[in-house]
């Protein structure tokens, strides 16, 4: 199972970034380019900067905080608002009530690189209760509250992507600044900023697996939201379970699955269900959902 | 109760994600925006 997440994250990440062309132009012109891709109309279901020179996709974190700008903009304007940002909300809650973090585990490019980093110590403390509350505030302020009431008229302001995101200046950032002299004198205290949550991201990474998924991802707030109303959800058959916590030890996201297995925090990685020794786990379509259970009940009621 | 919150809930996604893709213009909304170099973004700015 282990094997074959680790291959379809790899082949998620190459398909969002299969723009090489672009991606050596930029390095051979030293010249920041964007790949142009009439694929960037589609939200892609993962963390995952567009300016990276090799990425044809849009982030949907990134095109939610725009349009919320251009709707706040327009507003303000009285002109008419681009119903675009219904295909991002659409799009989001779509993927979470279908599984709810399934693509933070099995599709998200920043989770792929987290796991990498990660294999260098293999350390996965867990954070304290209150930590894993900040990604809601990310969420909230960051993405929703802060775009539709701050912004520039001339120049949009995603506040999420400027002031936090390590996926950016990973992807993007470091890339275009190492190649592109222009953008090497433009350097601000901006840049400081985000190289330094980068690296402190980092470091947390190293010890505590997934770290930005736990605490910062505004992304994984949003999924970890429909976890427990999910059409595919992780079930424990108590009959088998004998509370062992192998599932809770191998768990990268701390959870203890026996106790809490649709957790806001799962990130439906299956792990658990690999190690489990009798079975108890699997992840399958919640019976709760059916109508034809409740008409079933009800017949043999009656009978 | 779950039932009838997967329900609401997935009928309101289709809705969204389906008028987002007809009555929008994802060119303008989105691709505009994902096709320039957002400075913010990669620490510029």
């Amino acid at each position: 199972m282990k094997k074959i997440r680790l291959k379809l994250q790899l082949l998620f990440f190459a398909i969002f970034n299969h723009d090489i062309v672009n991606f050596f132009r930029t390095i051979y012109e030293k010249k920041a380019r964007v790949s142009q891709s009439h694929l960037k109309n589609i939200c892609i279901p993962g963390l995952h900067c567009y300016s990276c020179p090799s990425a044809v996709t849009s982030c949907p974190i990134g095109a939610l905080q725009f349009w919320l700008n251009d709707v706040a903009m327009k507003f303000q304007l009285k002109e008419k608002i681009n119903l675009a940002g219904f295909y991002i909300i659409g799009f989001l809650s779509l993927s979470g009530i279908i599984g709810g973090r399934f693509f933070c585990g099995w599709v998200c490019p920043f989770g792929l690189t987290q796991e990498l980093i990660n294999k260098i110590t293999r350390k996965n403390i867990a954070f304290h209760k209150l930590f894993l509350y900040l990604k809601y505030i990310i969420f909230s302020l960051f993405v929703i509250i802060l775009p539709l009431l701050i912004y520039d008229i001339a120049l949009l302001s995603p506040w999420f992507c400027k002031y936090i995101c390590p996926a950016g200046t990973l992807y993007a950032g470091i890339p275009l600044i190492a190649v592109d002299e222009g953008l090497r004198q433009s350097l601000s205290y901006l840049t400081l900023l985000k190289t330094t949550i980068l690296i402190s991201f980092i470091i947390l990474i190293l010890f505590s697996n997934r770290a930005f998924c736990k605490i910062g991802c505004p992304l994984g707030a949003f999924w970890g939201l429909f976890n427990k109303i999910s059409l595919f959800k992780l079930h424990i058959n108590h009959t088998k379970c004998t509370s062992c916590n192998l599932c809770g030890k191998k768990c990268m996201m701390n959870i203890t699955v026996f106790q809490n297995p649709n957790s806001n925090e799962c990130i439906r990685c299956l792990e658990c269900v690999n190690v489990c020794p009798t079975n108890a786990i699997s992840f399958k379509i919640d019976d709760n959902l059916s109508f034809n259970k409740t008409k079933l009940i009800n017949k043999e009621d009656k009978i | 109760m779950k039932k009838i919150v997967f329900y609401i809930v997935l009928s309101l996604s289709i809705f969204l994600f389906l008028s987002g893709i007809i009555f929008g213009n994802l060119d303008e909304g989105i691709r505009s925006k994902a096709i320039t170099i957002c400075f913010e973004c990669i620490g510029i700015g």
